[in-house]
């Protein structure tokens, strides 16, 4: 039996469609299937299409999205068992993507011979983004493209956990199923996550881009997931979500909701396992198939571990995992350790490299996190936990990299930071530059880190200490 | 009672900057009377677009620039509200200046994080006598600036088209190499509205009042409504302006063909 409630989703036609006499070009669906071995797997399923003249057939682009999605999740049910994660991830990064895009892509013109235009066939007529969301016993796992979004909302509040990342100078665009080769930019969206077997329960909310965009700001957002993620009946979220269309962006608005009430007493526990180990958070291995070009062209968000084969880290997980089962929690604590300092030190390179192909974006980014130095500077918020945060805000978790020594707030003993904070094993920290250069960063983005460290008061001393965040309390993302 | 309550919810703001040539060539032949009178006949349509797509917060800026740059109206001021002061035309023309004065207000903040992208548009009947490229490098330094619509508009055959067309950004449709001006170089490019030349990607060419009249019309109607309400465009295409830009009003008429009644 799995811990995941029965999945709810909406799709409400947009203010400005509505009054335009426009068709709402969202879909979304859920589907729960059941595996061989009779575990179930919840499917979550959001599209966006276009909308536009170039994009005319896009409202159904985005329904065929989500049938297309939906068998190929059912078909690749069929043949792979659900506690194979690493099965399932490589199917999240490269085997869905593949069958989705060719089922979609045959589906569409399919359409087209059946409802034949003056123009000639072309993909883009049904252009949509997809978003992807499966929850099985042990974990759940997220694919696809586009600008949907992705929030968790648990005991430490509402985080956003997948979105989509162009260049700021993107405007409105977004990647989309009708893109040449489009296959290759769903794995910097793929991820895979395991359960714990103990914790408090959580929910997933699965939103097309209008959702976001009529919010005043991603704090309101995360709020708004919240409350979503509290409605149960079903009347109740459609109203909710036509009165945010009507007084926010005017677009259709599609939600998919998850809700993991604890693990389930039949629940798919890999066998041996023992029921307080808490695997490694297994995650998108790099677009290493797909060729150079193509990511530039498109510039999609890389995973964290870019630059590594993904068989290492796969392989690396898996074999953490097995020590960890194998030798009991003070291993699995230090191999859990170790994979998280790894995984937050690609995931702070990632974003400086991301931030180093564009120099020109630097500063303004920085400027957008004034809040965040004056808030690391002054003590408020704790440099190791901003560290460790890196998943959710690695922009966050880079500015708290590159704090100058002198700024540091009063931290834990250098023993236990050497386990927290990954710095203290990387050798650019001693780096006699008045910042630390976070692993991965080019000369620009270090000297528009030390104009915006420089902008700040010397750190208190003595007895004027700052006051410490509370242990439990986690920052919250910030974009 | 709202079913999500203390979420703000905002509609989508859209700011709309002029950049106005007040340089002294502007007072000949009723050119700066012209454009005063273009944009003023031009705000009860933009208001009508504003009020039909409430999704967007029209807001209106104007810099005017001669000897040196200055906010005409420095205020994002909804368009409603909107009382256009006219522009006196005496110096040279800062349009480098003024567009460092535009980059300013593009950063974020204060720019808010859920604009829509920002419609600018750049009308000149001359040519820059300060650093227009230092500026220019300035205003596409901000990633809003990036997202913008840029329109240009030349007033009169003496605006410098090579400018303008940099302001705008290369003209994709004309498919010729970056830096060149679309049609200097003798090739025909494809062109949105009846083969007759002009594209919105390329410098609009007002030839008398009635043509500033109906560009200046265009910009504040037409491209307001599609950048309220911009459908998605889908990433790594180049094919036109970062919003799909509506056609130009087939009624108006070529360049070489313009017979109003005051040719500049």
């Amino acid at each position: 039996m799995s811990g995941w409630q029965p999945p709810r989703h909406c799709t409400v036609i947009g203010a400005a469609h509505r009054r335009k006499g426009v068709v709402c070009q969202d879909a979304s669906r859920v589907a729960t299937l059941r595996g061989r071995q009779g575990a179930s797997l919840q499917v979550l399923l959001v599209a966006d299409g276009h909308g536009g003249r170039r994009y005319s057939r896009s409202d159904v682009g985005s329904r065929l999205a989500c049938d297309q999605a939906l068998a190929a999740v059912a078909a690749a049910l069929e043949h792979t068992p659900l506690d194979d994660r690493s099965a399932w991830l490589a199917l999240l990064c490269q085997g869905l993507p593949i069958t989705i895009q060719e089922r979609w892509g045959d589906a569409v013109q399919a359409h087209w011979q059946q409802q034949p235009a003056e123009t000639p066939f072309d993909l883009s007529l049904y252009g949509t983004t997809l978003g992807v969301l499966l929850l099985a016993p042990d974990w759940w796992g997220c694919t696809g493209l586009g600008d949907w979004d992705l929030a968790q909302v648990g005991a430490a509040g509402p985080a956003l956990v997948s979105e989509e990342v162009l260049p700021a100078s993107a405007g409105e665009a977004t990647a989309s199923l009708c893109q040449p080769d489009a296959a290759r930019l769903w794995p910097s969206r793929a991820r895979l996550e395991p359960l714990p077997a103990a914790g408090p329960p959580f929910s997933l909310v699965l939103s097309t881009d209008g959702v976001r965009k009529s919010c005043a700001t991603d704090a309101d957002f995360l709020e708004l997931c919240s409350q979503i993620a509290a409605v149960q009946n079903a009347e109740e979220l459609g109203q909710g979500l036509a009165d945010i269309t009507t007084r926010g962006s005017g677009d259709d608005l599609s939600v998919a909701i998850g809700h993991w009430a604890g693990p389930g007493s039949g629940s798919q526990t890999a066998p041996g396992a023992p029921t307080a180990q808490v695997a490694p958070v297994a995650q998108a291995p790099p677009t290493a198939q797909a060729p150079r070009a193509a990511r530039t062209a498109v510039r999609p968000s890389a995973p964290p571990q870019a630059g590594v084969h993904p068989a290492l880290w796969i392989g690396l997980g898996l074999a953490l995992a097995a020590a960890a089962w194998m030798h009991g929690p003070p291993l699995a604590r230090q191999a859990t350790s170790a994979w998280t300092t790894a995984r937050n030190t690609a995931q702070i390179r990632h974003q400086a490299e991301q931030l180093c192909r564009s120099p020109a974006w630097i500063t303004p980014t920085l400027n957008q996190r004034r809040a965040q130095f004056e808030q690391l500077a002054s003590g408020r918020l704790e440099q190791s936990r901003s560290i460790a945060a890196a998943g959710r805000d690695p922009l966050g978790a880079l500015i708290a990299w590159s704090q100058p020594p002198h700024r540091n707030t009063p931290g834990p003993t250098p023993t236990d930071s050497e386990a927290t904070d990954p710095r203290a094993t990387d050798p650019r920290a001693t780096d006699p530059r008045p910042i630390v250069a976070p692993p991965g960063s080019c000369p620009a983005l270090q000297t528009a880190l030390e104009q915006q460290w420089a902008q700040l008061p010397p750190h208190p001393t003595g007895s004027s200490l700052p006051k410490q965040p509370k242990p439990d309390k986690v920052p919250e993302p910030q974009r | 009672m709202p079913t999500f309550p203390n979420v703000r919810l905002a509609n989508r703001p859209l700011h709309f900057i002029y950049l106005c040539d007040c340089s002294g060539s502007m007072a000949a032949q009723g050119k700066m009377q012209a454009l005063n009178q273009a944009i003023r006949q031009s705000l009860p349509g933009m208001a009508r677009v504003a009020r039909e797509n409430p999704e967007a917060r029209v807001l209106v800026r104007a810099v005017r620039f001669a000897d040196r740059a200055h906010w005409h109206i420095a205020e994002p001021t909804p368009v409603e509200q909107l009382q256009w002061q006219d522009l006196q035309a005496g110096g040279v023309t800062a349009m480098g200046e003024a567009l460092e004065l535009v980059a300013a207000q593009l950063a974020s903040p204060p720019m808010e994080e859920r604009a829509l992208p920002p419609v600018l548009v750049l009308i000149s009947d001359g040519q820059p006598t300060d650093d227009f490229e230092a500026g220019l490098a300035l205003l596409l330094r901000q990633p809003w600036a990036q997202k913008a619509v840029r329109l240009a508009i030349a007033v009169g055959h003496d605006a410098d088209q090579e400018v303008l067309q940099q302001f705008i950004g290369p003209d994709p449709e004309a498919q010729l190499p970056a830096g060149e001006v679309p049609g200097a170089s003798g090739e025909m490019p494809r062109h949105r509205t009846g083969g007759s030349g002009r594209s919105p990607r390329r410098p609009l060419q007002a030839s008398n009042a009635t043509t500033l009249a109906q560009y200046i019309q265009w910009a504040s109607t037409a491209v307001v409504g599609a950048a309220s309400m911009p459908a998605s465009r889908v990433d790594g295409d180049v094919s036109g302006s970062n919003i799909p830009l509506p056609d130009l009003p087939p009624t108006m008429v070529d360049m070489v063909e313009d017979v109003g009644p005051v040719v500049w």
